[in-house]
């Protein structure tokens, strides 16, 4: 039972996240870390629903989509977020470049049947370097209010903790299970923990908005 | 729990690793991000200190000025008058009529003259506000403008009257006098009250007057050099002593103006 819920950990917990944003009445428009949750939950669940209820063999498929879109959707958020012209500008070339590269790999690669270990590690790294972009912004110019009543500091910081910590799982993990290591899927629950964490901080984030209620 | 491969572990600590290095990356950045916010509040404060030293120095030029006048006045164009006036008293009575009504009135004129300096005189002479109790200070300006016809005048005076900080005491006395001006240049008052309240902690000074009032929210989108600095004045003086003060004003109605200083040890 308790493996079952690190398991699907990557479906409940995002899931009680929105459930609390919406409790919250916060506003979804212009919140690209909240279309970001939403789109996990969605796909997380696919990805399940193609194994356990269509009983298909393969849904890697699914997290190539996951990844191309995530990245699209956080690219824009740090487009957003950023507030030197030539960072913002960066992220939408960036974008671009990765979109060519997304393709490139599935068609050469790592086809759709396998999972996409390039494309993952590629977008992580590019995350974490805007992350540590975003930081060193802050740094460098502060805004006089405490940043930890900062709603982009902490989705950025949930962001930054989960490309980061899992860019190592994501880089071998096709390797991994290509090679029928056993145990290969006790790293993808490690890999669901941290995403939990990264709820975590988001959750801080939400609360760091004002509720519309007031 | 079986053991893990080998491999599986080499991932599972690079990505422990890797927390840990998240985990101190975000530390530092609140450290810093706490680091600097501090220096910034030092230095917004140390600008508040320049500030206010600027302008307690503006206030001491100003308060020097206003005593060299006051005793000019009280040196020079009072001697001279007072030489006029003897002059003028040795100039026997005259035949024609209409020379010697006009005599007459130039002697009180002349005499009126001396009296208004002497009263101005004594306005502007910080020592004298110093020496004398706020509350006489105050009644000395009220008496003034009851004498000149324009409006009555009431005062009243609670709790046990002490000697404010002189510094404070000058700045609290110049506020009253913008104060008072203004209802005289503006207010067209029938009446106006003063209530001066000394209490243990703290010191309380209400100026009220029944005139036409004025739209505060219009004063504030004015421009400072059309309207005059007046009221702006008030607010920069009061907050060198750290006093608050409140002006409100209703149309038809009056204005009433109220300082409140805390008066803990330094008092
Ligand atoms: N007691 C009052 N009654 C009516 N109007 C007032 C009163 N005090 C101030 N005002 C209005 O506020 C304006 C600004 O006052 P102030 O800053 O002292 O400038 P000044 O006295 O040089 O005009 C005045 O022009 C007047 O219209
Ligand atoms: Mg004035």
């Amino acid at each position: 039972m308790s493996f079952k819920v690190i398991f699907y950990l990557d479906v409940i917990s995002p899931f009680i996240l929105l459930f609390f944003a919406f409790l919250r009445k916060v506003v979804f428009r212009n919140d690209y870390v909240l279309y970001y949750i939403l789109l996990q939950i969605l796909l997380n669940l696919v990805a399940s629903a193609v194994i356990d209820i269509f009983h298909h063999t393969n849904n890697l498929y699914v997290y190539h989509l996951n990844c191309l879109t995530s990245f699209i959707i956080l690219s824009l958020y740090f487009h957003q977020i950023f507030r030197h012209q030539n960072y913002k500008k960066l992220t939408l070339i960036i974008l671009g470049l990765f979109f060519v590269f997304f393709v490139i790999n599935v068609s050469f690669w790592e086809s759709l049947d396998v999972f996409n270990s390039n494309s993952l590690s590629v977008a992580s790294f590019i995350l974490t370097i805007y992350s540590l972009m975003y930081y060193l912004e802050n740094l460098t110019s502060p805004p006089i209010e405490n940043i930890l009543k900062s709603k982009t500091f902490w989705y950025t910081t949930g962001l930054f903790t989960y490309y980061t910590c899992n860019f190592f799982i994501f880089i071998t993990y096709r390797k991994l299970t290509q090679d029928h290591i056993t145990d290969a899927a006790f790293l993808w629950r490690i890999h669901n923990i941290v995403f939990l964490i990264m709820c975590v901080y988001v959750f801080i984030g939400i609360l760091c908005t004002p509720s519309l209620k007031k | 729990m079986h053991t893990l491969s080998e491999e599986i572990k080499i991932v599972l600590a690079i990505t422990v690793l890797l927390f840990a290095i998240t985990f101190f990356v975000i530390v530092f950045v609140l450290i810093s991000q706490h680091q600097h916010n501090k220096y910034l509040h030092e230095k917004e404060e140390l600008k508040n200190i320049y500030q206010q030293e600027l302008l307690r120095t503006r206030l001491e030029i100003q308060e020097q000025t206003l005593h060299y006048i006051s005793q000019e006045i009280h040196d020079n164009i009072g001697q001279i008058l007072s030489l006029v006036k003897l002059n003028l008293n040795t100039v026997g009575p005259i035949e024609d009529e209409k020379l010697q009504s006009k005599l007459i009135n130039t002697k009180d004129l002349v005499g009126k003259a001396l009296q208004d300096l002497r009263d101005l005189s004594k306005t502007l002479n910080t020592d004298i506000i110093i020496q004398s109790n706020f509350s006489e200070a105050i009644e000395f300006e009220l008496e003034s403008i009851q004498k000149t016809g324009a409006c009555t005048t009431y005062m009243e005076v609670k709790g046990v009257e002490r000697k404010l900080d002189a510094q404070k005491q000058i700045i609290i006395f110049r506020i009253a006098q913008e104060v008072l001006n203004n209802i005289i240049k503006h207010a067209k008052a029938q009446e106006i009250q003063a209530f001066i309240d000394y209490r243990l902690d703290s010191f309380e000074l209400i100026i009220k007057d029944d005139g036409i009032g004025f739209d505060m929210e219009e004063l504030k989108g004015a421009d400072l050099y059309e309207k005059g600095s007046g009221i702006n004045n008030i607010y920069t003086r009061a907050k060198m002593i750290q006093a608050e003060v409140a002006l409100n004003s209703v149309i038809q109605e009056g204005t009433t103006f109220r300082l409140f200083i805390p008066t803990t040890s330094t008092i």
